[in-house]
């Protein structure tokens, strides 16, 4: 209880006096501290094996009874669609689908989905899943797993997967014949990527919601039948059924995870019927690597990172984390090396559907949501894992860097006010008044320019102008950004401001880290990484005090600063993508084809905002956008002379000030 | 003959219970030992239960089951055994089998056959009923079938299943029995003379720690494993997609399968019905507060109903015996006395408490 | 009052109400930090509803609310609903007015006692006492720490029924001021049958009106047992049942809602086992009332005003249901003590303690709720760090006007032994 009743008279404490003097010290220790601790992680004494922890799983007990006459069926069926994929190249053939469905005795229904686009004068897309539902024959309709497989028109850039379609009905057909299933199973046929997939979930779970024409943009419509809370989801993503390895795809929206439980589940399965399968993986060739296991790790770790952090999920199973619904997709491809082992066509699809056959008999075995095992995790390598009690203390030293500075830098305020008194013994006032009011005001005026560029862009008014999406969004950002750029010239703080201002955006700064570090932990970190240095590093002390930084280090300070301007940030992750995707381009045209697609990213991520939830765009723009103005103007350091009249600032302030 | 046989009996039993908690066999004279190691009871009890739910505890509903089978088989009718199963796999939508429980993967025997009275089920397995139940202490309305209706002269068999730690058996997901409070509920088993021997058979991980705390007379205890072991199922059903049944219950009903109605297999022998090659996990037994010798004691004793019976259509006077023939100094004159009488039968309650007044 | 306040207050209001129009209002009246099973907007809609229909309101387990709250709520709810959120912040405006004019009043009371004791002052201990500036500053910034604290202004948007408590907190308190005896006593007789708690504030009152005369405690007591009666009985009459006993302080002693909240309540009672419930619904009841009540009032005797205060914060802290509404009273009442702010060392602590616990309470509910990767244990952890933050406050307040008064006539620098002396507790 000293803490609380600290007996000393004296309202200034030694250790603190003592400890402000060397704040950049002690920060960058706790810097340098979560850093290794974070390349530690991938040593293997930081991380575990994993483990199943729930009893009711019970995977690979049972012997598959999936048999030959399934995988003629596929043949038979992908050479079906083949045919249909003549006929449809740009659509989805629906009638065979639903025909196939049909004739398995499955309860089959289409859904109908809309599209109003926010850009381009409201154009509206229409699209159309295909599902049936396979009712749990001895229990009511009150649970069921969803089991989907996206479909591409042959127009689509990306890589072929239709025999994923033949795959689901072939299991479809053989769940058909079974008693045993004690959850409703939903086969579903999206298409249009994640937009179909987004479409039916939300239809399956607002669809009876009536959405506000004005508002929405993605019109889901209702659902005919649904099958109980799901939960669990497997996406089928398969290039061709002759596999080469499968690829487990676990990042969802936001940076959300599956139950840890989940994938070790698919590992398991995967294994027993002798799929090479992991997260990540690579073709045998290159998984053939030099490099020690640290580093293998690191690599690992940095690279689901990577992905997480966007906050896009990289398949379709990741709309279903926003549902509570733990989802993944085994992405199984195509066999391009040792062509001299083909299997044999009579049983080529065989193992892949065994294990689906076996990955939906542990999760009919679920008695509750998947709940035992672990949400927040880092995988390191296909058997091991991080938990977040591990990982976790690698972004709290991050953190608390901005909260140790802010209180050192308000202990010190405090010192330097206090001694005002002794000389101007007057009644009115005994402290240095400090300009709370016009420093809550310019904060106030960064956030709105960040809350701007969350609204601005899908307002009526923008949205008519004769522009396409990317250079409209990207300029109203950068106008923004500039606004912000200059509003340190224009607005200067009274005495004290800037101190203040600094310890509102260490708090800001601390507090945003937290929540985004909460939420998607991935890109809480790497933000973290890049701009703890800088917050350390920004000194608002006047030039002529001793504690002053040298000239060459501010400026260092203002170019780092602008190089962490959200935008710049977004500029450089594409340019360097660019560089990596066209390696023959010159730099004029790559400096130019970056640019064009940092800009498609920006609206991207607006879209995917306004219609998936993802909140990134948020968030840089709400949090991130304005923190860096402030930043900006901490690492300007404009003060005003104390006897310099109030004149360039805004009527507001002067009302608050006094 | 008979006569003879129960009186020496009686004295036998109130020189057992004189002893009670110190067993000293072999200090007596052969032929009391020899009485001793006759069974007196009058009737079987059962009490069976599967603690545990969820279809992944499929192998301890088949467990449960299969012993069911044996004593019923052996003897015990309905009426006789309590059957307490926490959850209804028979009837689970995932079972391949619909109204079909199996305890081996070659699926010859359906444990859940026309004839299974199950007495609790589902959520009515508690803690609290099974305690009532032992003890005698059910609530007002209580159907005759969910009651223990032993008496003084009764044998009863209770077998438990489920999942256990170290002094405790899990009831359903929510609550825990304590060794302790087993203990406590057989002595008070004991105390309102609601059984003459009482078999204590526990198929869990750690089951040993179980019968730890008894200190009741004429309990026999065993135990799939001991403390700090697991006990292991046996094997799993790739149809049904579970393990089948636990092996110390897969061994013990081996033996129990192979046992008629009038068979000599005596307890004993049950009792080494699973070496640890077999069974990975150490069998436990509790012999000290039984008086008999398990050797001795055949196992229809518990697991059936069979009591040798003997026409008799001659005229038998009944008389009540005089306390003074039971006095302490006069034990071996009693009996001989007794010896020479033929024709008396002499019917004595046989936990003499009386004289410890 | 001067044009400054009025400025102020109609900015207040301005900002209420635009907020009140954005979708933020719907969102706050939902969310478990506001809106508790006492105060929350929906149930007061609900009574209010079933009250028309002549339906028992507390046969159920929804309504909490008193029958004449209810009542004279029934016309606008269902006649002008859409003014609603007008009148909430009318109250609210009128809440922070009065606070303004309660802590003028103050300031002139302290600035005259200290007129009188002056003599006795150490000489250096200028900074410490009161200024005839402070009547007017302290005022200001009491009203601006109501007017544009977030959390009470989230409270106000979110319609929930602390808008009324605060008001009727700041009646009581300003009536203190204005030494109005009974009007002190009908105001806390209704706050206490409305929500239990503030039963406490007799204390202050008692140190004010009764000035150490027993026999007048004792008259003021009976007075008060007889107005909470009265109000009983008033209420009575709007339904002539008394069941609604039970559903307001019933509903609040038994603590039957477990609904998570700021508070500690929640998360122990969730996870006792049954049979001690009766033990531990008495010692956290008595530990939210009358555990502090006697010796902080003999402690702060001389300043029942600090005492109230205190007791307010405490009941914010300990109460069965509390709401950040609550939190946000208490906050505005603290610039009353500015002159012993200097020996407040936590302060900038227990800001970004309440920060950083607010902003993670936001984050750790939706990872519970919504996205159901994290549990109960994360949101309750949450809580918990923000009530040890308020305590701190708390205790960080009571110390400093302990070292306030003692520097007050002691001199602020004093040497013993050539050492600074420090203060032992003893």
């Amino acid at each position: 209880m000293g803490l609380l009743s600290d007996p000393s008279l004296s309202t200034h404490n030694k250790l603190v006096d003592s400890l402000a003097k060397h704040v950049r010290k002690v920060c960058y220790t706790f810097y340098a501290a979560g850093v290794v601790w974070f390349f530690c992680l991938a040593l293997p004494e930081f991380n575990h094996g994993t483990y199943l922890s729930e009893n009711a799983l019970s995977p690979g007990l049972v012997y598959p009874e999936i048999r030959i006459d399934a995988n003629r069926l596929t043949v038979q069926l992908l050479e079906e669609l083949q045919r249909e994929r003549k006929d449809h190249t740009a659509t989805t053939p629906y009638a065979w689908i639903t025909a196939k469905f049909n004739e398995f005795g499955l309860e089959t229904h289409t859904h109908n989905y809309t599209l109003r686009y926010p850009f381009g004068g409201g154009k509206e897309y229409h699209g159309k899943n295909v599902y049936g539902i396979l009712r749990a024959p001895r229990i009511g309709s009150t649970e069921g797993i969803v089991f989907s497989a996206p479909y591409r028109a042959p127009s689509s850039v990306h890589p072929d997967i239709s025999p994923s379609v033949p795959l689901l009905l072939a299991f479809a057909e053989f769940a058909r014949r079974k008693n045993y299933w004690a959850k409703d199973l939903i086969f579903l046929v999206t298409e249009q990527e994640q937009l179909g997939m987004q479409a039916w979930l939300e239809a399956y779970h607002d669809g009876d919601r009536e959405v506000d024409p004005t508002k929405a943009y993605l019109f889901p419509g209702n659902l005919p039948a649904r099958a109980g809370s799901l939960q669990a989801a497997l996406n089928i993503e398969v290039q061709d059924l002759d596999i080469d390895y499968i690829d487990v795809k676990i990042e969802g929206l936001n940076g959300k995870l599956p139950n840890l439980d989940m994938f070790n589940l698919v590992q398991r399965i995967m294994a027993r019927e002798g799929i090479s399968s992991g997260y990540k993986q690579t073709p045998r060739k290159a998984r053939r690597s030099t490099f020690s296991t640290f580093e293998q790790n690191l690599r690992h770790i940095i690279a689901m990172l990577t992905t997480q952090s966007s906050g896009v999920p990289n398949g379709n199973h990741g709309l279903f984390h926003r549902y509570r619904i733990d989802a993944l997709t085994i992405a199984a491809m195509k066999r391009t090396t040792h062509s001299n082992i083909k299997t044999s066509p009579n049983s080529v699809a065989i193992p892949l559907l065994k294990a689906i056959e076996g990955i939906a008999r542990s999760l009919n075995n679920l008695l509750e949501r998947f709940h035992q095992s672990f949400f927040f995790y880092v995988i390191v390598h296909n058997d091991r894992y991080i938990s977040i009690g591990d990982y976790m203390p690698a972004l709290v030293a991050l953190v608390a860097c901005a909260f140790i500075k802010a209180y050192l830098t308000w202990s010190t305020l405090d010192t330097e006010s206090s001694g005002a008194p002794e000389i101007n013994d007057s009644d009115t006032s005994d402290k240095l008044p400090l300009p709370y009011g016009s420093v809550l005001i310019f904060l106030t005026a960064a956030l709105l320019i960040g809350y701007l560029g969350n609204v601005l862009p899908l307002q009526q008014y923008f949205q008519e102008i004769p522009m396409s999406a990317a250079p409209l969004t990207a300029s109203l950002l950068t106008t923004l950004m500039l606004i912000g750029f200059v509003l340190p010239f224009f607005v200067v703080l009274p005495p004290g401001g800037l101190e203040l201002l600094h310890i509102g955006l260490l708090l800001i700064y601390g507090c945003a880290l937290i929540v985004v570090g909460l939420l998607n932990f991935a890109l809480g970190f790497f933000v973290a990484v890049i701009s703890v240095p800088l917050v350390i590093a920004l000194n608002t002390n006047a030039p002529d005090t001793p504690e002053s930084s040298s000239v060459g280090l501010r400026a260092l300070i203002r170019v780092y600063t602008l190089l962490l301007n959200p935008l710049v940030i977004i500029y450089g992750i594409v340019l360097i993508m660019t560089f990596y995707q066209f390696p023959e381009l010159g730099l004029q045209q790559l400096l130019l084809r970056a640019a064009i697609a940092a800009m498609d990213a920006v609206t991207f991520a607006l879209i995917d905002s306004v219609i998936y939830g993802n909140w990134l765009y948020f968030a840089v723009c709400t949090v991130f956008l304005p923190i860096w103005i402030i930043c900006w103007t901490l690492a300007l350091a404009r003060r005003r002379d104390p006897e310099e009249d109030e004149d360039d600032e805004d009527p507001q302030v002067k009302l608050k000030t006094n | 003959m008979r006569v003879k046989e129960l009186s020496l009996l009686c004295i036998a039993f109130f020189l057992v219970s004189c002893c009670m908690g110190k067993p000293e066999t072999a200090i007596l004279p052969e032929a009391y030992v020899d009485a001793a190691q006759r069974s007196t009871h009058t009737n079987n009890w059962a009490v069976l239960v599967d603690a545990s739910r969820f279809w992944f505890n499929y192998r301890h509903v088949a467990n449960v089951l299969s012993i069911y089978r044996s004593v019923k088989r052996l003897g015990i009718p309905d009426s006789q055994i309590i059957l307490m199963i926490a959850d209804d796999m028979a009837c689970n939508a995932r079972n391949p089998r619909p109204g079909q429980v199996y305890n081996n993967a070659n699926q010859h025997i359906n444990v859940y056959g026309d004839d299974v009275e199950v007495d609790y089920r589902g959520y009515e397995v508690t803690v609290e009923n099974f305690v009532r139940l032992l003890t005698g202490r059910t609530q007002n309305g209580t159907a005759r079938s969910k009651k223990l209706l032993s008496d003084a002269g009764s044998n009863v068999l209770i077998y438990l299943t489920g999942h256990g730690g170290d002094g405790f058996l899990k009831f359903q997901d929510s609550e825990e029995i304590t060794s302790q409070e087993l203990a406590d509920g057989i002595q008070q088993m004991w105390e309102k003379k609601r059984y003459n021997e009482l078999f204590f058979m526990v198929d869990t991980c750690q089951a040993a720690s179980l019968y730890e705390k008894f200190t009741s007379p004429n309990v026999l205890a065993v135990a799939s494993s001991l403390v700090g072991e697991d006990s292991l199922s046996h094997h799993v059903d790739p149809s049904i997609g579970v393990y089948m049944i636990d092996r110390y219950t897969y061994y013990a009903l081996e033996f129990l399968e192979k046992v008629q109605p009038f068979s000599k297999r005596t307890i004993g022998e049950f009792l080494q019905v699973c070496p640890k090659r077999v069974c990975i996990s150490t069998v436990g037994v509790r012999k000290d507060l039984y008086q008999r010798d398990p050797h001795k004691v055949p196992i229809t004793d518990f697991f059936g109903a069979i009591r040798p019976t003997r026409v008799s259509t001659e005229r038998i006077n009944v008389t009540l015996a005089n306390e003074e023939d039971f006095c302490l100094d006069a034990e071996v004159d009693a009996a001989e006395s007794v010896r020479k009488k033929d024709f008396k039968v002499i019917i004595e309650s046989q936990f003499p408490i009386e004289f410890f007044k | 009052m001067d044009l400054r306040c009025y400025k102020l207050l109609i900015l207040g209001g301005a900002v209420r109400l635009y907020f009140s129009r954005t979708p933020l209002a719907g969102l706050i009246s939902n969310r478990v930090e506001f809106a508790t099973p006492l105060n929350s907007y929906k149930r007061m809609q609900e009574g209010v509803y079933l009250l028309q229909h002549g339906i028992d309101p507390y046969g159920g387990d929804l309504v909490h609310e008193t029958p004449l709250l209810l009542r004279a709520m029934s016309t606008i709810f269902t006649s002008y609903p859409e003014f609603l959120p007008l009148l909430y912040i009318l109250l609210d405006l009128s809440t922070a007015a009065l606070l303004h004019l309660m802590s003028s009043n103050f300031v002139q009371q302290k600035l005259q006692q200290q007129r009188s004791e002056l003599k006795n002052y150490a000489k250096d201990t200028g900074e410490l006492q009161y200024t005839e500036d402070d009547k007017y500053d302290i005022a200001e910034l009491v009203l601006i720490a109501y007017l544009f604290n977030p959390l009470t202004v989230m409270n106000c948007i979110g319609l929930t029924s602390t808008v009324f408590s605060n008001l009727i907190l700041a009646l009581l308190l300003y009536s203190l001021m204005k030494r109005q005896l009974l009007f002190c006593l009908v105001l806390l007789s209704f706050e206490t049958v409305r929500s239990l708690y503030p039963a406490v504030l007799i204390a202050p009152l008692l140190l004010i009106f009764a000035r150490r005369s027993i026999c007048a405690g004792v008259s003021i007591f009976t007075l008060f047992v007889a107005c909470c009666m009265a109000m009983a009985g008033a209420n009575f009459l709007v339904m002539n049942s008394w069941n609604f006993l039970d559903g307001t302080l019933g509903f609040i002693f038994h603590f039957r809602d477990l609904q998570p909240n700021i508070g500690l309540f929640w998360y122990f009672f969730t996870e006792m086992f049954e049979h001690f419930r009766t033990m531990f619904l008495i010692t956290f009841q008595l530990n939210a009332t009358v555990l502090y009540l006697v010796p902080l009032a003999v402690k702060l005797r001389k300043e029942p005003l600090l005492l109230a205060t205190v007791l307010i914060a405490l009941m914010a802290v300990f109460r069965a249901y509390p709401s950040l509404g609550d939190v946000g009273f208490y906050l505005s009442l603290l610039p009353l003590w500015r002159r012993c702010w200097k020996y407040m060392s936590h302060g900038f602590v227990v800001f970004a303690f309440f920060l950083i616990t607010l902003v993670m309470m936001g984050a750790l509910w939706h990872l519970w709720i919504y996205a159901g990767s994290a549990n109960a244990n994360f949101y309750f952890g949450a809580t918990l760090a923000f009530s040890t933050g308020q305590i701190f406050l708390i205790t960080d307040l009571l110390f400093a006007h302990v070292k306030h008064e003692f520097c007050l006539y002691n001199g602020q620098k004093i040497i013993i032994n050539g050492e600074e002396a420090r203060i032992l507790l003893e």
